[in-house]
């Protein structure tokens, strides 16, 4: 699964640790979804698409 | 104590050692003091894995509410890990025994052989990731 979670986190001027605090999740969890060692759980990505205030499909798409 | 993935990565590194020297550890052959049929152990050993199954599924669920997803991931693909490196290991030796005559592993030895796989496959994920 791609995503453009860097992208738009630079756009919003936050640091891994800022992302991983609305999220709720450790930094390592953010910076493993970016380098696409790890596809988050279905939860997860709701909350991130609550967070960036965007729909699903728009954060993440399929390879 | 919630256990955050950064802490677990430095924690990991203790039961390492020991589960390695856990692996290697030779006993001698203890006197057995209790001799039960194959049945009784059967009738020990199968509702006691029953019992612990469930009591740990149950514990799981509750880990995994608590920790966050990218850990409980990593550490249930490296639990995978662990029971199949021991189930070939296991096989592997018991060719051995047969074959060459090594001495039988102990139950010891297995779990360190577990332990010791799932903590190197923890690791791995983490190094590697665990994205399809």
């Amino acid at each position: 699964v791609n995503n453009n979670l860097k992208v738009l986190r630079a756009m919003h001027n936050w640091s891994q640790q800022d992302l991983a605090d609305r999220l709720g999740v450790s930094r390592q969890s953010v910076n493993a979804i970016e380098k696409g060692r790890y596809d988050p759980s279905l939860p997860l990505a709701f909350t991130i698409a609550d967070v960036f205030g965007l729909p699903i499909e728009d954060i993440f798409s399929r390879e | 104590m919630k256990m955050g993935i950064n802490r677990l990565d430095w924690f990991l590194i203790l039961p390492l050692g020991a589960s390695a020297a856990m692996a290697a550890e030779i006993d001698p052959p203890r006197e057995t003091v209790l001799a039960i049929a194959p049945w009784e152990q059967a009738a020990i050993l199968v509702p006691m894995t029953l019992l612990v199954g469930v009591i740990i599924a149950i514990l799981t669920a509750l880990d995994r509410r608590c920790s966050e997803d990218y850990l409980f991931q990593i550490m249930a693909n490296a639990a995978l890990v662990g029971v199949a490196v021991s189930m070939v290991i296991h096989l592997i030796w018991l060719i051995g025994t047969k074959a060459y005559g090594l001495p039988d592993l102990s139950a010891e030895n297995m779990v360190g052989v577990t332990t010791l796989a799932w903590i190197i496959s923890y690791y791995w994920f983490r190094l590697k990731g665990i994205a399809r």
